[in-house]
């Protein structure tokens, strides 16, 4: 059979580092961060005040309220980002084809619920408005850009935790690879900073604490002193597209998906095992047929908290052994934060640009080598690269679902 | 406690402002045979329109409102029930 090829030919984003890519590329490959003091009502009953939110007014993005007034956040961020990336690709704005949506998201309209418990519970009031359950479902935001698209194909939401959006385009790259679909808008949303939310990852003692210094600086992955996750919020979404239906309407190709992989961590729920995470590597690096020693960065799953990090190191050392010392890994998250169901979209977003610049992005505030994290992780400073060809992100889960893509620059 | 007055106007001009400003319907198109479907609010649109006047004018709309086609239905039935809602506090 015909072998088809799977390219990325457009980009939409909303993130803590700016909602273009171009923005986006030019604060992650300068190294600054977008986590700062959280700004919310709540903020003084919160004991982790660090978060890294998404500076995304919806009446700033689109041009009617009725547009945007009737989705949660999530959707207005992944809409607005799936609009900025159908343009990026050169596709018409109302398609009426046989096309997929395929998001992930991990806590989905979590800030609608909220708000119908507090009208409810705490207002006292008896109703609720009425689209509340449109915009509280999972499927939210695939269903509003599947819609406004007017695609006919597959319209799918995926929730697998952290790793919710790596998998929606791992699944999109199947589909389109199969011939199902010839292209499909994949990615992922999360808008998850809403006072409940946060109270149950502080009550999992999984956030960092505040750096005294600089709250800028709180995430530090790979780092003696890191010591947790920051929330962040946000949207990233690809275009995924046939080669040969991407290069016949001459759409521009920015990297190709050559391997995906998943595999389930079942040791433990939310605890780490090296076993999970590189039979996930090992995954992609199966189904992309490369030698191990192909890869040269590794866009890591990278939280900042003390079992991942080390745990991700010493899996990269058993998939790569000798070669886990010539290649380099990062965490980006040291600057955008942790974006939960759409970390995954962002970091794959993150790799394409570093193999469309040569550049490898860095693993900001590492100051304090850790003996169990002894790897290059580009610290404090990106660092051009040659002859660049293959790049990996890495996405694991509370829940188990690990999920790797490789991506090959566009010779 | 004697109830709110509430006028045919006041009603109409609350209905209208929510028309023109949260569904963004274009004034010039509005006038009281205005059918609701015909100026682009679908069912759901309806359903957020009953909400906001509910709660505005604190009546309670039946559950079947096939009748509602035009905006003058509308402000007929929001009117009366209003009407109802004070004949029972007064009496």
């Amino acid at each position: 059979m015909h072998c088809r090829r799977i390219v990325i030919t457009g980009m939409g984003v909303v993130s803590p580092l700016g909602n273009t890519p171009e923005a986006l590329a030019q604060n992650i490959f300068s190294g600054k961060s977008g986590i700062q003091r959280f700004e919310g009502a709540f903020v003084d009953k919160l004991i982790c005040k660090v978060a890294a939110q998404a500076k995304f007014d919806p009446a700033d993005y689109f041009v009617k309220k009725s547009d945007y007034a009737i989705l949660d956040r999530i959707g207005q961020m992944a809409l607005y980002a799936s609009i900025e990336a159908t343009k990026d690709a050169n596709l018409p704005l109302k398609q009426q084809q046989n096309a997929g949506v395929y998001i992930g998201t991990g806590m989905g309209g979590i800030l609608s619920v909220e708000e119908g418990y507090e009208t409810l519970f705490k207002k006292g009031e008896n109703r609720l408005k009425p689209y509340t359950v449109l915009m509280c479902m999972y499927n939210s935001a695939a269903s509003a850009i599947a819609t406004h698209f007017e695609f006919s194909g597959p319209n799918l939401t995926f929730s697998t935790a952290c790793s919710s959006s790596a998998i929606a385009i791992g699944q999109a790259y199947k589909d389109i690879k199969l011939g199902d679909i010839n292209y499909a808008l994949a990615g992922g949303t999360d808008a998850i900073l809403a006072y409940a939310s946060i109270k149950s990852w502080e009550s999992i003692r999984t956030l960092a604490d505040e750096d005294p210094d600089d709250v800028s600086a709180s995430c530090k992955p790979f780092s003696a002193d890191r010591s947790g996750l920051v929330i962040g919020e946000g949207a990233a979404m690809l275009v995924l597209e046939e080669l040969e239906h991407a290069q016949s309407r001459g759409a521009p190709i920015y990297a190709e998906i050559v391997g995906y992989g998943t595999a389930n961590d079942f040791k433990h729920v939310a605890i780490p095992s090296v076993e999970g995470q590189a039979a996930t590597m090992q995954a992609a690096i199966k189904n992309s047929g490369l030698a191990p020693d192909a890869i040269q960065y590794i866009n890591a799953h990278g939280t900042g908290t003390k079992f991942n990090d080390e745990t991700e190191t010493e899996a990269i050392k058993q998939i790569f052994g000798k070669h886990a010392y010539q290649l380099a890994v990062s965490s980006t998250k040291s600057m955008h934060g942790h974006l939960m169901g759409a970390a995954g979209a962002l970091e794959a977003m993150i790799t394409v640009q570093s193999l469309l610049r040569n550049e490898l992005p860095p693993t900001i505030n590492l100051n304090n080598p850790d003996p169990k994290c002894d790897l290059n992780y580009v610290p404090n400073q990106s660092q051009k690269i040659e002859n660049y060809r293959y790049a990996m992100s890495n996405s694991f889960a509370f829940g188990g679902t690990g999920a790797s893509l490789i991506f090959k620059k566009v010779e | 406690m004697s109830p709110v007055l509430i006028s045919k106007n006041d009603v109409k001009d609350f209905v209208i402002n929510l028309l023109i400003n949260e569904k963004e319907i274009d004034a010039n198109i509005l006038n009281p045979e205005s059918k609701l479907k015909e100026i682009g609010i679908d069912s759901f649109g309806f359903l957020e329109i009953i909400f906001s006047i509910e709660h505005e004018f604190d009546i309670k709309f039946p559950q079947e409102f096939q009748d509602i086609v035009t905006l003058q239905d509308c402000l007929d039935i929001t009117y009366n029930l209003i009407i109802d809602k004070n004949k029972t506090r007064t009496s």
